[in-house]
């Protein structure tokens, strides 16, 4: 191993972590992390901000990427020698590919785009990041932020597409369409309501059998000023259509909730009655159906 | 892997890990209380906490554990910086008995360390009584955010549920809540409820098992869930469509051991465990075993990771109906994640609880 000492560091005391008598969980750290520890703890303590500093702290976060405190102290190293912002982005990319799932690595980027306050090229950034994971859940949480930040929703839908499109199991995108529709100012749901109901749709055509647009079609309605019933019309005989060869779990579910929404508007102890009873069928169907829940099926038969 | 469950070589696993972790997990240096948190509940909910630690040991633990507690500085006043780090990584003095904490550049409490902290001392039968809980509740009002979230540490960093989830085991367990805002908290959960009804880790976030479970226990410990949840029922049903044959932590992703805790766990706490098929689901977790011992994420993972390795052990503890092979596993505390037994045992001997 290259010896840190000969790097510059001959005038710093090293400070050694104080374990105690015994050591509790330790950690077969590398003599390369030992020794440049002991030397950024006299660092930190010191609040030394200077290039080696700097410099030290990148080869500790390569080495221990989720360590928080050590990424506070960059930050403040930083601000202080005024450290060319968008270099520091380049950081990310190279620890990025390896900890794509580090919560600090993330953190730092929303930092200094903050400071640097401009998105750059940010959503193609992240696009590019979601081509090896296309559910990185840190990625899609920094892209809500970015667009909410900087109020960049125009082209948001498009890349919900591209995404859905690239993956139409992808429940992150799906998630992310709705929230640029329910969350983009001034935006009307009622407006897109019929066109979303068809996009689900579709893609439920395509396979029955993927619960993201289900949950979709159901979240979307709901989240308008109609109810599941109002649509019965229209959505059931489209279930019992795409069920004419074989059943589909995530179908009978949703006629379930759609006549459930339909019991809630029935007056009469008759009618109510009749409803009860095609939620029974239902339910005794997804028994069949949805095996691994069937005692949860058999209950909500019971409980009507 | 196996097809039954492995207790000797997950003991074994634990006991490993206990002595030495590997080289790898210096990359989350910080966190090291969490990994002592997984050991020894792992090793309680096993029944071999008292063969693997003496009690000379135990003791030496419990001082490590207080020695990374932050006091108040009486010079400057560190507030929002009380409880407890997860490592003396900083290289502060080994100081156990310590009121007084000389505040030093970026040392700061986290409060996933303080609740692992407050937990691992329970099980290890501390009474608590070194336990700074003025200091402790000071500073978590202080990191709760305007909109009801939490953050770890003082110095802004990610702010989600998971963090709400440890003030409300911290509050929980010292027996006072004035350092939650329970309305902004309520609020946030509320926001955080997605389209299908599973929480998410913030607003307009995809609905997540973690996150559903931190919240679910955050409103149970407060006693809240029914204000807290837009639906209950609908939350429970989010969580039950989780169940593959092991459990998924979002719509149509793989299964994955930790899984089985924070959905199964969120499940338990609201009531529908018994409508899950257990066999399947045992299945799945006895073939994320390893030959070493321990659990790994996913079947087709040759070795096992700590995180992994407890939470296998913790799901297999929720299931009521003990078969054979888990008979030796307690019955778990779900909303705190530790054995009931020892929190029966425990619990009142806190001094948090006992003098009320």
């Amino acid at each position: 191993m290259e010896s840190v000492v000969d790097q510059g560091w001959a005038d710093v005391e090293r400070t050694y972590q104080d374990e105690g008598p015994f050591e509790i969980m330790p950690i077969a750290y590398s003599i390369e992390y030992k020794e440049k520890m002991d030397i950024l703890r006299t660092l930190m303590k010191n609040n030394e901000k200077s290039e080696r500093a700097l410099k030290l702290t990148e080869d500790i976060i390569a080495l221990s990427p989720s360590n928080y405190v050590i990424w506070k102290y960059r930050q403040e190293i930083i601000k202080e020698l005024n450290v060319d912002l968008k270099g520091e982005l380049n950081l990310f990319v190279e620890y990025a590919e390896e900890n794509p799932k580090c919560y600090q690595l993330w953190h730092h980027r929303q930092v200094i785009i903050e400071k640097l306050n401009d998105p750059l090229d940010e959503l193609q950034f992240i696009h590019d990041m979601l081509q090896y994971d296309s559910k990185n859940y840190h990625a899609w949480t920094y892209r809500e932020w970015i667009v909410r930040h900087f109020n960049l929703w125009d082209e948001e839908i498009k890349f919900s597409d591209t995404m859905i499109k690239d993956d139409d199991r992808n429940n992150s995108a799906w998630n992310y369409r709705f929230f640029i529709l329910t969350e983009k100012p001034d935006n009307d749901i009622e407006a897109v309501l019929k066109d979303e109901i068809e996009y689900a749709k579709q893609k439920i055509n395509f396979d029955p059998t993927n619960q993201s647009p289900w949950m979709y079609l159901k979240g979307i309605i709901e989240k308008s000023k109609y109810k599941l019933a109002d649509f019965a019309d229209e959505l059931l005989p489209f279930c019992e259509n795409l069920q004419k060869i074989e059943p589909y779990k995530y179908a009978l579910e949703y006629q379930l909730y759609t006549n459930e929404s339909i019991l809630k508007t029935l007056n009469s102890e008759k009618e109510q009655e009749q409803q009860k009873d095609i939620c029974r069928t239902i339910c005794s169907k997804l028994e069949e159906c949805d095996k691994i829940r069937k005692k949860y099926w058999k209950y909500v038969r019971e409980s009507y | 892997m196996s097809e039954t469950f492995e207790k000797h070589k997950h003991i074994k696993y634990f006991e490993r890990c206990f002595k030495m972790l590997p080289y790898q997990y210096t990359s989350s240096d910080t966190n090291r209380m969490t990994f002592l948190f997984f050991c020894i509940s792992g090793l309680d909910l096993l029944g071999a906490l008292d063969d693997v630690l003496t009690p000379d040991i135990k003791q030496k633990t419990i001082d490590w554990i207080y020695a990374q507690q932050i006091h108040p500085d009486p010079e400057i006043g560190n507030i929002g910086q009380c409880g407890y780090r997860g490592a003396p990584f900083l290289g502060h003095k080994f100081e156990p008995n310590s009121k007084e904490t000389i505040h030093e550049p970026y040392d700061a409490s986290n409060l996933a360390m303080t609740y692992t902290a407050l937990i691992c001392l329970i099980i290890l039968g501390d009474d608590l009584s070194r336990v700074n809980k003025k200091a402790i509740i000071e500073s978590i009002s202080h990191l709760q955010q305007k909109d009801g979230s939490f953050s770890p540490v003082i110095f802004g960093m990610e702010y989600d549920m998971r963090f709400l989830y440890c003030a409300s085991v911290i509050s929980y367990i010292l027996n006072d809540w004035s350092g939650i805002n329970i309305d902004k908290a309520i609020d946030f959960i509320k926001k955080s409820q997605t389209y299908d009804f599973g929480i998410s880790q913030g607003f307009g976030l995809e609905s997540h098992g973690g996150p559903t479970f931190c919240a679910v226990a955050a409103l149970s410990l407060m006693n809240k869930i029914d204000e807290g949840l837009k639906s209950k029922k609908d939350t429970l049903l989010w969580c039950l469509s989780r169940q593959v044959d092991g459990f998924q932590g979002r719509a149509n992703k793989p299964p994955d051991t930790c899984y089985s805790f924070w959905i199964g766990a969120a499940i338990d706490i609201l009531g529908g465990y018994h409508f899950l098929d257990h066999e399947a689901h045992k299945k799945f977790l006895y073939s994320t075993q390893t030959i070493y011992g321990g659990f790994a994420k996913y079947p087709e993972i040759d070795f096992p990771d700590i995180l992994h390795s407890y939470m296998g052990i913790a799901a297999l503890a929720i299931i009521p109906e003990k078969t054979e092979e888990i008979e030796c596993l307690p019955q778990l505390e779900t909303r705190l994640n530790m054995s009931k037994k020892t929190f029966d045992k425990n619990f009142p001997k806190n001094i948090f609880w006992n003098n009320n």
